[in-house]
């Protein structure tokens, strides 16, 4: 995919995250956002917690790398290394297949409230702020180290991909949990 | 490897915290009247046939099936998991005999709550015989549905309903109750599938 395509196709989505927390999750009562539909699995707080702890370190990475490099590339094709598109297909919304997550990047139990959803809405800002000033940058570029292996870099375009798609997931999640807070039917017969 | 038994009176308690006219005193006392907990191994029954109802339960987790025995086969007419209230309906109103079978698929926690205790609570506390109005005008409404769904000839609509209203069952429950529950072969079930 061409760069200038990429970079246009990701700030949308981005745009689209924010705004589907922010009208969809923003407006519910704490108790409907903390609810976990079954004990094992996460609030709709845990699920954007989840996501944070990704934000705090990837976009303090992209950061770094995008500032790293003169901003001097024109529009070019964007590939994937076999790590990246690896990460990618993991976290990709339409791959149904479960996870185990890394203990540090799990948020089940910890008391969470709407700071929580605040810190979200503020990384996709800081996300789509990041899109912007990303036009003149080599998108191919190896300069993110991946979270679980520091010794790993992804290519700053496949980064972003994977960052995003791993909040569609896990926001998807999110709502799925809400929703189950105010429809599931208690009293089975 | 261990895992810790989830805390059945706090699930329950996060559970009615969001219904918004449940003052914290309302849930806090009813909460108080689940005294005691029942573990069940997979296979276990909750209630058979023929026995009185006297118990209302909430699922900490698990899987169960209700169904209807009958010579030939187990008609599945329900299931229940974590977050679900359950108990054999007909009979906890009635008091009489049960016609259903509540049995475990999964190693099951409950917690139950005597049908005494609960007949008292609901006819004490306003906000709580609303809450509880409301939930079988669910339940109700749910069966009506149920009801189109068995008058359906074709399976395919059947099962179309049944992933349009509750598409989590098909993550929780074994295909083969599944179809039991849609009046329709496993085989059939796993071809529409």
């Amino acid at each position: 995919m061409l760069s200038t395509v990429l970079l246009r196709q990701l700030t949308d989505q981005v745009q689209e995250l924010h705004t589907t927390a922010e009208s969809q999750l923003q407006p519910l009562p704490l108790p409907v956002l903390n609810f976990k539909p079954t004990p094992g699995s996460w609030s709709a707080l845990e699920c954007l917690e989840h996501l944070n702890r990704y934000s705090r370190f990837y976009n303090a990475e992209l950061t770094t790398a995008l500032h790293a490099q003169p901003q001097t590339a024109t529009p070019h094709e964007v590939g994937f290394s076999w790590l990246g598109r690896k990460s990618y297909d993991t976290v990709r919304p339409d791959n149904g297949k479960k996870h185990r997550t890394i203990t540090h990047m799990n948020p089940a139990g910890s008391q969470l409230g709407t700071e929580a959803l605040h810190e979200f809405l503020q990384h996709q800002k800081c996300l789509l702020e990041m899109l912007a000033a990303a036009q003149g940058t080599n998108l191919n570029r190896k300069a993110v180290r991946i979270e679980f292996f520091k010794l790993l870099k992804l290519r700053v375009g496949e980064a972003l991909q994977f960052v995003v798609a791993h909040e569609q997931r896990h926001l998807q999640q999110a709502l799925r949990a809400a929703h189950q807070a105010t429809t599931a039917p208690i009293l089975v017969v | 490897m261990a895992t810790e038994s989830p805390d059945g009176v706090a699930m329950l308690a996060a559970l009615l915290r969001l219904v918004p006219y449940l003052r914290e005193t309302d849930v806090q006392e009813f909460l108080a009247l689940w005294k005691r907990r029942v573990t069940l191994r997979r296979g276990d029954f909750l209630v058979q046939a023929g026995q009185v109802e006297h118990n209302l339960y909430f699922v900490t987790s698990g899987l169960l099936r209700i169904y209807y025995p009958t010579q030939a086969e187990e008609i599945c007419v329900g299931f229940g998991y974590a977050n679900n209230m359950l108990c054999s309906f007909p009979s906890f109103v009635a008091n009489q005999p049960s016609d259903y079978c509540l049995q475990a698929l999964k190693k099951c926690d409950l917690l139950a709550l005597s049908r005494a205790d609960f007949t008292e609570f609901v006819e004490r506390n306003a906000p709580f015989a609303r809450f509880w109005r409301q939930e079988l005008e669910r339940v109700l409404v749910g069966r009506i549905e149920r009801e189109i769904d068995l008058l359906l000839p074709e399976p395919e609509r059947r099962l179309a309903r049944l992933l349009a209203r509750s598409p989590h069952i098909f993550q929780l429950v074994p295909k083969k109750y599944i179809a039991s529950y849609l009046r329709m072969t496993p085989e059939t079930l796993s071809r529409l599938r």
